[in-house]
């Protein structure tokens, strides 16, 4: 659990001096999104929120929030040349058949340097993948959420609460290290948890794949 | 020292020092001329890997990966350590290649001067020997599903060849990033069209295919993204016979979306016929049984070699458990030599070695394996977890250890010695083989079969009798127990009984030839020469070399008193056994 539904990137609980003082300011600079708001506290209760940009829209940058229907919103962090990630379509595909009806909502963000709205919508076609996704303009949302590579999953509830964070599940241990197939399935344990019990708990794998790319 | 010369050497090294820190590791200094050695053969566009690293933009942001993964050597894939006998076209970096990547990562991928740039390699559009004398591609597509277990699949490249071809080189053209690794394989029996169309899908499943189906003659014949096409030296060739197919037997692995695999096989030919066949010695054990939480369960097995040899290359093969093999030569003065040593086995990444000199080994000299499993929760690669006790088979949960060792004797005596204690050594693990699977599976058929053949090859009939009845009574559509039943009761001088079983044979698979042909000796012997001649003519429509088919329907014909067509025969048999004394008797026959 991380008490009162606040919860910073690092996993940390801050001290409520320290997120009065960053709610002060992020509300003073009107940047109170996850990408905008990008040294501190960037969501509480009621507030989650992403700022993207859709493959389907027009190019420009949107802000999103959970729906009156949305119990939960996972941040699903791909790379089309990362072949762990290709790997794990198939399973995320099945969580949003599955658990999207039940309230859990998956947004594909796509951060990595040189990704193309063709390139990622071809592979996207080609796993049968539907839903929501799209680019992180400047890697804010990789440095909000201090992601490190892809695939990794960053589950929220509506109030902006850490469900699960880490691996889809235990398939790879290291690049080109892994089992014939996985004996986990993290992602899917930990939402069905907060589904059953409405609890977040905060629970945290360390994720396998490629490094989020940019040129240093 | 005088004081000079000692302060020179200080301000020499002081200079060495500086003239170092000014010459940072850069992209196109240091790195670049690497990954073109190490790494462009597969990271390029349209190659094996999933994504390229030929420019700056490719490599600057995979900077830091770049670093872990030839730290780690995960990358360039190769699994043996360097040892005295070194591998035809060795992958490994050496150690100070791999300190420049996380230099030049840690001092954040710096580019460098473009002008001293390499030149950028150019792959000459399509094939890398040049264009092969024959071209085949898997006549439909096969699509490996996006996610699930590996997949291991035979595919049938018909050939259709007009006359005989000794193969010099080949090359493999996957055209799919689901393909890891293949062998090739060759079907002078039609075995692998039969099976293939017995499954829907192009190709027919699984890891284990008829003992008909074979690697060419002594070759191992392996391939995997990135090696460099097999050539063959001189007089090594093999030869491919007219009516011959080949079977690519592949593991696929699902890569996240549906692949579809339509590989493409390039042969180039020569005009020289082999003149020597390598033999292929297989040390492991199917004896395999590891408890779990055990980090070091060790297989082993030894041979010593009955004449000098040659060896040529080695093949490991074990699957997720298996973590060190060893492959060593024992010379007779007692000198051990590694030939082989894999410290982090990868199946991923399995394939054959050849020596890039033969490795030449006295008589006397032991051959040693030896095998390391580890069953923990430390092996990243168990299938299982918690870990489950593994034994041997044939599916990748199951266990495997096996090391081929391919092999050149070096006298005519010496290939025969070789010879019989290889027979001696196939009977041996035949046997323990098919115990082995029985245990597994009573059901299985083959391996009633394969129990029976190694009975019936020391002359214990009855016995051989009860494991075939047994084959046919737990598989009802083995064709090939019925056959080596019908086998079986011609040495007994039971004819009634040997048509019975070959006409079974015959009603299951109509395209056995070796049922058809034996089915033909029985009716000649029974004197029905006309049923004997259609079963003969059928069984050489099958199988066009059957020089036992060839030549008992020669004396037919000449009973019969077609000398035209008896002559045709018994000619056709001289050109496959130039002494077959039955076709010279025939020939000369008035």
């Amino acid at each position: 659990m991380n008490g009162g539904g606040m919860d910073t990137p690092s996993g940390r609980h801050p001290t409520s001096i320290r997120i009065h003082r960053l709610l002060l300011l992020c509300l003073v600079t009107a940047a109170f999104w996850l990408g905008g708001c990008r040294h501190g506290v960037a969501s509480r209760p009621g507030a989650l929120s992403w700022r993207w940009i859709p493959i389907d829209g027009d190019g420009q940058e949107e802000v999103g929030h959970p729906g009156p229907a949305d119990r939960a919103v996972v941040l699903v962090f791909l790379g089309t040349e990362c072949p762990i990630a290709q790997k794990m379509l198939p399973e995320l595909d099945r969580l949003q058949r599955e658990l999207g009806p039940q309230g859990v909502r998956f947004l594909s963000i796509y951060p990595n340097e040189g990704e193309t709205r063709e390139g990622i919508q071809q592979q996207r076609r080609r796993a049968g993948l539907t839903g929501e996704a799209g680019f992180d303009p400047g890697q804010r949302l990789v440095d909000r959420w201090k992601v490190t590579v892809t695939p990794e999953v960053v589950a929220l509830a509506a109030d902006g609460s850490l469900i699960y964070r880490g691996r889809v599940n235990d398939q790879y241990a290291a690049l080109g290290k892994g089992r014939p197939a996985a004996t986990r399935h993290d992602l899917r344990e930990a939402l069905e948890a907060f589904l059953a019990t409405g609890m977040a708990e905060g629970e945290r794998t360390t994720p396998v794949g490629c490094r989020i790319l940019r040129t240093p | 020292m005088s004081p000079r010369i000692a302060i020179g050497l200080v301000l020499g090294s002081l200079g060495l020092v500086m003239g170092r820190a000014a010459e940072p590791v850069t992209f196109h200094g240091q790195i670049q001329p690497l990954v073109f050695r190490h790494c462009a053969g597969c990271h390029r566009p349209g190659g094996a890997a999933p994504f390229p690293l030929l420019t700056f933009e490719d490599a600057a942001k995979r900077a830091k990966d770049l670093a872990d993964v030839t730290a780690r050597r995960y990358m360039p894939p190769w699994l043996p350590a360097p040892g005295p006998h070194p591998f035809v076209d060795e992958r490994r970096m050496g150690d100070a290649d791999i300190a420049l990547f996380r230099q030049w990562a840690d001092a954040g991928a710096p580019r460098g001067d473009p002008a001293a740039a390499p030149p950028t390699p150019t792959w000459p559009d399509g094939w890398l020997l040049g264009h092969p004398d024959l071209v085949v591609r898997l006549p439909q597509p096969y699509t490996v599903p996006a996610e699930g277990r590996d997949v291991y699949r035979n595919f049938v490249l018909p050939l259709d060849l007009p006359q005989a071809r000794h193969v010099r080189a080949w090359e493999l053209r996957p055209h799919s990033r689901a393909a890891h690794h293949a062998f090739l394989r060759v079907d002078t029996t039609g075995e692998g069209r039969r099976l293939d169309g017995k499954d829907p899908e192009p190709g027919f499943p699984g890891m284990d295919v008829p003992s008909v189906i074979q690697a060419p003659g002594g070759h191992f014949a392996s391939w995997q993204p990135g090696a460099a096409p097999h050539q063959y030296p001189s007089g090594l060739a093999w030869t491919l016979r007219p009516g011959t197919d080949l079977v690519l037997q592949a593991h696929l692995q699902p890569t996240g979306v549906p692949e579809p695999f339509q590989p493409e096989l390039g042969l180039y030919f020569t005009d020289q016929p082999p003149t020597q066949q390598p033999m292929k010695l297989g040390l492991g054990s199917v004896e395999i049984d590891v408890p779990p939480g055990q980090s070091n369960v060790v297989v082993r097995d030894e041979f010593t070699l009955p004449a000098e040899v040659d060896v040529l290359g080695v093949l490991p093969h074990t699957h997720y458990l298996g973590r060190r093999i060893e492959g060593t030569a024992i010379r007779p003065d007692g000198r051990e030599e590694p030939l082989l040593v894999i410290p982090d086995w990868d199946f991923n990444w399995q394939g054959a070695y050849r020596f890039r000199e033969p490795v030449r080994l006295p008589e006397g000299t032991r051959l040693r394996f030896a095998l390391t499993f580890d069953n923990t929760t430390n092996n990243v690669r168990n299938p299982f977890s918690p870990p489950r006790r593994a034994r041997y088979g044939p599916n990748t949960t199951d266990e495997m250890a096996e090391l081929w060792v391919q092999l050149l004797p070096r006298t005519p005596e010496g290939r025969a010695r070789l010879d019989r204690a290889l027979l001696e050594r196939i009977a041996r693990d035949t046997v323990a083989y098919s115990r082995q699977r029985l245990r597994l599976d009573p059901n299985d058929g083959t391996a009633w079969i394969n129990l029976g053949k190694a009975l019936l090859s020391q002359r214990r009939l009855a016995e051989a009798e009860t494991h075939f009845r047994k084959a046919v009574e737990v598989a009802l559509d083995l064709d090939e127990g019925h056959y080596y039943l019908g086998l079986l009761h011609r040495i007994q001088n039971r004819p009634a009984e040997a048509r019975t079983e070959f006409q079974r044979a015959i009603q299951l698979n109509p395209n056995h030839a070796r049922a058809r042909g034996n089915l033909g000796f029985v009716e000649a012997e029974s004197g029905r020469l006309p049923e004997a001649s259609v079963h003969l003519a059928e069984a050489l429509r099958l199988d066009p070399k059957d020089v036992l088919a060839l030549t008992l329907l020669g004396k037919i014909r000449l009973q019969q008193g077609d000398r035209a067509a008896a002559r045709d025969l018994f000619r056709r048999a001289l050109v496959l056994d130039p002494k077959n004394p039955d076709a010279l008797e025939g020939m000369l026959a008035r």
